[in-house]
């Protein structure tokens, strides 16, 4: 495990038992590079998205989640309003969703 | 043809400028979809005129008498997405943060915006009816040669259509990672399964890595 502590929703696990193991391994790999540094090739999602961070995990399709940690710094919870903020580490990504960009054109 | 996904973000973009501008500057107290619709028909028309591609909605001739299903379809998304408030389309915060947020991609289109606010100046404050009488006397030409107005048309006469890319001399300038964030905040089913994704995150119903990845 990396410096983060990744925790998922629902969706994204429902979405992940819809996927062939390549692609599963794949979002697995990206995912053990973002808890080693989360801000590297991520950006903020913009409008209602604000306070969430998307990730490319290939030229089309994008994963979304929230760095607690940063969060607090820049009082995003006003965005995210999570319920469980104050149990929740300083040390967590929140990891919301997979756009797989196929499904919305 | 259907419009493309990247067409769809910019006429739902431009559409909420359009109807933002509609309540900031000229003061409109409730907006009505006739209204809209012949707001939108009339600038469009102006954008196709002078050769600039970026609204891209189907008008054909109808009783009021210009209407296009793919404005009215967007509307009710924005409704469905809580952009736009019932009723008669007033605005909401989460409108206002998709404005703030793509205000760049409006300066970077100033010239194409100027277009549509010269269109509102001239229209936005007639009366509905006033303006479907208007549209109604509009002269269009028909085949080659032939002109009338669009109250002698056939119903479902098609009036406008999406300009060809080889046929503009400016198209909306977006980059493509904000085009992604625009099809982001605007596709309805892409922003009904975040929000079911960010609501569980809410709620801190979360799993594990070990849950999840075994």
């Amino acid at each position: 495990m990396g410096n983060y502590n990744p925790v998922y929703t629902r969706t994204f696990e429902n979405q992940l038992a819809e996927v062939s193991n390549e692609v599963r391994n794949r979002v697995e790999e990206k995912i053990a590079d973002l808890i080693n540094d989360p801000w590297h090739n991520t950006e903020f999602a913009k409008g209602q998205y604000r306070g969430k961070r998307k990730l490319r995990l290939n030229r089309r399709d994008r994963l979304v989640f929230v760095i607690c940690e940063e969060c607090r710094e820049l009082r995003h919870q006003r965005y995210n309003q999570c319920t469980d903020c104050a149990e929740t580490p300083e040390n967590t990504i929140k990891i919301a969703f997979i756009i797989f960009k196929h499904k919305y054109d | 043809m259907a419009r493309t996904s990247e067409e769809k973000a910019v006429d739902r973009l431009l559409t909420l400028y359009l109807i933002n501008e509609c309540y900031r500057t000229h003061n409109l107290r409730v907006l009505s979809e006739t209204k809209l619709q012949k707001l939108v028909f009339l600038t469009e028309k102006e954008l196709i005129d002078t050769r600039i591609k970026a609204l891209n909605y189907r008008f054909v001739k109808l009783l009021h008498p210009t209407y296009s299903s793919e404005l009215s379809s967007d509307l009710n998304h924005f409704v469905r997405m809580k952009y736009l408030t019932e009723p008669w389309f007033g605005r909401s915060a989460k409108m206002r943060l998709i404005l703030e947020d793509f205000n760049e991609v409006f300066e970077r289109n100033h010239h194409l915006l100027n277009i549509i606010d010269n269109v509102l100046m001239r229209y936005a404050n007639i009366r509905t009816n006033r303006l479907v009488n208007l549209v109604f006397r509009m002269t269009w030409r028909v085949g080659r040669n032939r002109l009338c107005t669009i109250r002698d048309l056939k119903l479902r006469t098609p009036l406008l259509y999406p300009l060809i890319i080889e046929k503009a001399q400016e198209v909306f300038q977006i980059t493509e990672d904000e085009l992604e964030d625009l099809e982001i905040c605007l596709n309805p089913k892409l922003s009904k399964d975040l929000d079911k994704a960010f609501n569980e995150m809410r709620r801190g119903k979360m799993l594990s890595h070990e849950e999840v990845f075994g």
